[in-house]
């Protein structure tokens, strides 16, 4: 990231600031509106201008085709004279559409259902099944939280805990689970507090607001600010309009049509944003009813509370007199105006500074006169009598959340170089330049309800106003990567010049076109793509054919999708996995992250107390507390993401730390031992070709061939000679376990295909 | 497989096929091709006119030691003790308020060494038996002003977290030299990890690959490098060979899928590791004389000075990044009582430092490792508490020495109160990129593709100092 913020920097920002000041405002750019700046190839950018619905295309050989995706897919393979691989095993389809939709392996009991259900529509009631399983959230959650770099700490030094923000990953899972349009969804993480103040539910999705890493102790509380505001721009414009304006910081955009402006004027939309752990909750008429008999009551109330204020506020400030003293006069302001009085941007100034100069009561009682000490208590005593007056809210509850004060919002300011204290010019909300120089959708900014100013509920109408060429198109790139490892746009991040253009830009804008059709549905859309022939075909490498080998010299990345992708399985899935095939998983959903046992001596540095009910301990990984500077070990050897950026893609690295944790790790040999004593409990030790097949069913779901259980038996032997183990039952255990180990660490178990 | 341990990769695809393949990343080709084309730039960067280091060790004092009673010797600080730094001196925001505090006078006594005539503090007057090999940057600037940003952009060129670290940059751009140990390791003083924990030898937005591995102490330097308990090597060799043999059959019908035998290739050299790593630790095949050089006969040098002998043991077997921390967990943040924490922390490192630099000298190691000293920021003049200093990231002092620096010289000037830097100014960018410039790589063209970015270890700023090798 370009963040010229840096403290050493200051002179050269002045300077610039200065000459900026002196010759005019020669940095800012022309009035949005005719855009001059841009070039007409800048403008024709494919992600600029608007989804036109394209007709589906006609093919030859349409045998193949389910679903208008299958024409578009197959038209382009057509175009370099290939067509897809054909469809898939009964097996491989279910345990792909599985993993897939559920981020688990099928069952069993599962697998042999599915086999036998020869009636027409099998695999759709197999789609429909899992589409409505409460698991599907909890998959497709995931993803999501990589996106707003999720977790349940602040991250930076002391990483503390922020003990509501599970409540934001419980909304994301029951929004996928309930199919909540993406509209929708949208619309409440960015300003839920303002259209839907009724519903709890929203207050919690603006927590999305506050995933940003944050410094508790940050000395430069101006900078922190404007660095937890950056971070939010830049991630508002990554997530939902896939556009790296993060680098329009500090100068326009190096490669795309993108300017400094457009940054700070999208940041303007964000800044009123004021933060809160409990919120009132009501329908707008009774939030403003309430609010005005608070006023009232605060009216009520003013003498005695400017008295108690005066009392403590200049006991506070010898208290903490050293604490004070790297604050600015305009922090220190912030921190000695009493809460109430606080303007939105004090507001965020005491929330990065007064944790730091906490003072208690006994240091607090210290700088206070005898007479005061009594007057004090008077005033608190007649406080007390005045709270139990004081209205309260139709209904109020603790969550992370954002929310505006009715005094108005803090200006935004262009700033130098991205220099906190390098203003330039003050900005004000503003859409993309050049996307509104393509079509124009009018920004009116008008508060949904008193109180708020309707800033953020603007930027998501237009976000999700169906002419935006942005948000639909990166939705379903979005989706279209999830089943199939890739999206049409490799970049689901960065719609931008530096990314390829689309493999199949009519797709891409039919599947966008379509998304908006069905109301934003996302389970419609994933219904829409496992059900095409394009989902559902083999990997080709199972069984090559002179026509894959000819598509693979053409294609060798299958950028054209002629055959289904071989995937490893997520961090999660393989976790999960170990824990469905052992028994251990626990069914729990939803509540604070849980922590399961981290290896031995594995960090002395970070809290982690383990949960203490065994169940927690085996939930699965979504529910594993994310803990900014402790990522659980196991996810983190598979690339779970850093929590720290928006993580458009997992990486799929293949590196020996990850071996050693399947090899070594007792977590993973647990597994492996809990596994094999389930299926000698079922089956019994005196039949071992069948407790062979039984393992084979469990982890890879599929009975292995002849010879395969053959080596499986001459294994088993071998080791029940090496364990050295004198009874041979438990040499057989052992060497059984062993066995279920080694099924747990192949290739077979690991990927899918 | 058998792999030489010092081989060159002699083109562009093994070179992507090796990269940071000390750590068995052989799918890695295909991912640095499809996604980032620009990697095959890594190769390029490197250029036969740049440094010959082929090894970092880079001694990390964690919390921030002062410049000022080390290596920048300032006459008007104990002139001024007592009173507030004069007015033409700019103020600047400092973590604890002390601008306007009294200047704090230091207690050393001061030695010149050498040819060169460097002045050194008696902290550190067995490192200045080496004054002649060191390059001393005076003028050395960050931006943060708390340890878990400082610490974390002295690491990966950013006070916020998210950016691979200078450890990963350098693994990225030329692999590793042994394929049975991790190419960029990290090693603790003490149990407690520096500000950020693991993070600040991670990769940030790069594939784990490139991520430093710390090697903890005792026999079982990797995290799981041992058999599970009551797991016999003939039984663990054996169940590896039936993973790998269920792993080639499954691959038979999946011909030429390189993603599926890289996993085959990295559980053959999680077993090489297996085998390889503790020998590389076993500092018990060293002479006596040479545990003595490090400080190894006496307890307070002896976990310093254990830790920069086992990175001597990893650069002679090619690993390419060592990073050692002194004091981890921020112990050199002296706010306090400066002359005890000092005491301790320069105790604890002056005679091991002297020690490498001695052993990588006489082993001719030294040419072609660069050493590196230094903190997360330096120290303040003006007192804190009576007896401390604060921190410092506007002017503080680093160090150089062996891979191609020119030793016995002073880069840069901080000002009469060591405050500032006020010449030759050296940001945390241009150390990094000096670091890579050492290694023969220009940090303009190291480049990784990220989220349509061209990212570099110098945050697209920054440039070498040209005059540390010169």
């Amino acid at each position: 990231m370009l963040l010229r913020t840096q403290v050493a920097k200051q002179p050269l920002l002045l300077v610039v600031a200065a000459l900026v000041a002196f010759f005019g405002f020669q940095t800012r750019n022309a009035p949005a509106d005719d855009a001059p700046q841009f070039t007409a190839k800048e403008r024709s950018h494919w992600a600029y201008v608007p989804v036109v619905r394209p007709a589906i295309p006609q093919v030859a050989e349409s045998a193949q085709i389910r679903t208008p995706i299958d024409a578009f897919v197959l038209a382009r393979l057509q175009r370099e004279g290939l067509s897809l691989s054909q469809e898939a095993s009964r097996r491989e389809l279910i345990r792909r559409l599985k993993f897939d939709l559920l981020g688990l392996p099928p069952t069993v009991e599962e697998i042999e259902q599915f086999l036998a259900d020869d009636s027409p529509g099998a695999y759709e009631r197999l789609v429909e099944r899992f589409l409505a399983n409460p698991h599907y959230g909890e998959t497709w959650g995931r993803h999501w939280l990589d996106l707003v770099r999720f977790a349940e700490t602040a991250g930076f030094n002391a990483d503390p805990a922020r003990p509501l923000a599970y409540k934001y990953r419980d909304y994301v899972i029951r929004s996928f689970n309930g199919d909540k349009p993406y509209q929708q969804f949208v619309t409440e993480q960015i300003a839920g507090d303002e259209v839907a103040p009724e519903n709890v539910d929203a207050w919690v999705a603006t927590g999305y607001l506050r995933m940003w890493p944050d410094e508790s102790n940050a000395s430069n509380v101006l900078l922190a600010r404007q660095d937890a505001l950056n971070d939010l721009t830049g991630n508002v414009s990554s997530v939902f309009l896939a556009s790296s304006l993060g680098c329009a910081q500090c100068h326009d955009h190096k490669f795309d049509p993108l300017l400094q402006d457009d940054f700070y004027q999208l940041q303007a939309f964000l800044v009123g944003a004021t933060w809160t752990d409990r919120v009132a909750i009501g329908t707008a008429e009774q939030l403003e009813t309430y609010r005005k008999q608070t006023d009232e009551w605060l009216r009520k109330t003013a003498s005695v509370r400017r008295d108690l204020h005066t009392i403590e506020q200049s006991a506070e400030i010898k208290a903490s007199y050293v604490k004070r003293l790297k604050f600015p006069k305009v922090v220190l302001d912030a921190i000695d105006a009493a809460e109430v009085q606080r303007s939105a941007f004090q507001r965020q100034l005491a929330f990065w500074s007064e944790r730091q100069i906490v003072v208690s009561e006994k240091q607090l009682l210290a700088q206070i006169n005898e007479a005061d000490k009594k007057r004090r208590v008077e005033l608190k005593q007649q406080l007390a009598k005045l709270v139990k007056q004081k209205p309260k809210p139709p209904a109020s509850a603790a969550v992370m959340a954002c929310v505006e004060l009715p005094t108005g919002v803090p200006k935004t300011e262009l700033l130098a170089g991205g220099g906190y204290n390098a203003p330039i010019a003050e900005v004000e909300p503003a859409v993309f330049t050049v996307v509104n120089a393509n079509r124009k959708i009018n920004v009116k900014i008008s508060p949904p309800r008193p109180g708020t100013s309707g800033r953020r509920t603007a930027l998501a109408n237009w976000m999700t106003d169906p002419v935006n060429p942005l948000t639909a198109r990166v939705m379903v790139n979005r989706i279209w990567q999830g089943h199939f490892g890739r999206g049409l746009v490799a970049n689901a991040n960065d719609f931008g010049t530096r990314t390829a253009p689309p493999s199949h830009p009519e797709l891409l804008d039919w599947l966008a076109s379509e998304f908006v059709a069905r109301d934003w549905s996302m389970k419609s859309m994933h219904r829409l793509i496992v059900c095409s022939a394009v989902y559902r075909q083999a990997n080709f490498r199972r069984d090559p054919t002179s026509a894959s080998v000819r598509a693979e010299q053409i294609d060798v990345g299958n950028r054209l999708y002629w055959h289904f992708p071989r995937r490893r399985l997520s961090a999660e899935a393989i976790r999960d996995a170990l824990l469905a095939v052992s028994g251990d998983r626990s069914e729990g959903m939803y509540g604070p992250g849980v922590r399961p046992e981290l290896p031995p001596n594995y960090s002395s540095r970070e809290k982690w107390t383990v949960s203490k009910n065994i169940a927690d301990r085996q939930r699965r990984s979504v529910y594993i507390y994310s803990k900014r500077n402790l990522p659980f070990p196991l996810l983190k050897a598979f690339d779970f993401p850093d929590m720290h950026e928006s993580c458009a893609r997992r990486a799929e690295t293949t590196v020996a730390p990850q071996s050693l944790m399947l090899l070594n790790s007792e977590m993973v040999t647990g597994y492996a031992s809990r596994l094999a004593g389930r299926l000698m409990n079922d089956v019994g030790t005196g039949d071992l070709p069948k407790l062979v097949d039984a393992a084979y069913e469990a982890a890879f779901g599929r009975a292995p061939d002849k010879e395969e259980r053959l080596i499986a038996i001459e294994f088993i032997g071998q080791q029940q000679t090496l364990t050295g183990e004198k009874s041979p039952e438990t040499a057989i255990a052992a060497a059984f376990g062993d066995f279920c180990h080694a099924l747990l660490n192949s290739n077979e178990f690991l990927y899918v295909e | 497989m058998k792999f030489s341990q010092t081989d060159y990769p002699t083109s562009r695809r093994e070179f992507l096929t090796r990269a940071g393949g000390g750590f068995g990343a052989l799918a890695l080709s295909g991912l640095l091709a499809e996604e980032n084309p620009l990697a095959a730039d890594a190769m390029s960067a490197r250029s036969p006119n740049f440094g010959g280091a082929k090894s970092v060790i880079f001694l990390f004092m964690d919390g921030g030691p002062s410049h000022l009673d080390t290596f920048d010797r300032k006459p008007k600080v104990n002139e001024y003790a007592g009173k507030p730094l004069p007015d033409t001196i700019e103020r600047k925001i400092t973590p604890m308020g002390v601008s306007e505090n009294a200047l704090l006078a230091t207690k050393r006594k001061w030695k010149r060494f050498g040819e060169s005539g460097l002045e050194i503090s008696n902290w550190y007057w067995n490192v200045g038996e080496l004054a002649d090999d060191l390059c001393v940057i005076r003028s050395c600037q960050a931006d943060g002003l708390n340890h878990v940003g400082s610490v974390c952009q002295m690491n990966t060129g950013s006070i916020l977290a998210g950016r691979p670290s200078i450890g990963s940059w350098v693994t990225y751009g030329l692999g590793s030299e042994n394929r049975n140990l991790p190419g960029f390791v990290v090693l603790l003083d003490n149990p407690k990890e520096p500000p950020g924990g693991s993070r600040v030898w991670g990769t940030g937005f790069m594939p784990a690959t490139y991520q430093g591995t710390r090697f903890r102490n005792g026999p079982e330097p990797i995290l799981h490098l041992t058999n599970p308990n009551g797991i016999s090597d003939a039984r663990q060799k054996s169940k590896l060979e039936f993973i790998t043999r269920l792993n080639r059959r499954y691959g038979e019908t999946r011909p030429g899928e390189s993603e599926l035998e890289a996993r085959i290739a990295s559980y053959e050299l999680a077993y090489r590791m297996q085998a390889h790593a503790p020998e590389a630790v076993d500092l018990t095949e060293e002479t006596q004389e040479t545990q003595v050089l490090y400080g190894m006969n006496e307890k307070h040098t002896t976990p310093f000075g254990r830790n920069c002998l086992l990175a001597r043991r990893l650069v002679e077997r090619g690993v390419r990044f060592v990073q050692l921390y002194s004091g981890s967990g921020s112990k050199w943040d002296a706010h306090s009582g400066i002359e005890q924490n000092h005491g301790l922390h320069c105790g604890e490192t002056d005679k091991p430092i002297a020690g490498l630099l001695t052993d990588l000298k006489r082993r001719g190691l030294l040419d072609e490792t660069l050493v590196v000293w230094g903190g997360e920021f330096g120290r303040t003049p003006m007192s804190e508490k009576g007896d401390g200093r604060d921190h410092n990231p506007y002017g503080f002092t680093m160090w150089m020495a062996g891979g191609g620096v020119r030793g016995g010289q002073i880069i840069g000037a901080t000002d009469d109160f060591g405050m500032h830097a006020i010449e030759g100014h050296a940001h945390v960018h241009d150390l990094h990129a000096t670091i890579l410039h050492a290694m023969g790589v220009n940090h303009e063209k190291l480049v990784y593709q990220h989220q349509g970015r061209p990212e570099r270890a110098t945050v697209n700023e920054g440039a070498a100092i040209e005059q540390v090798f010169a």
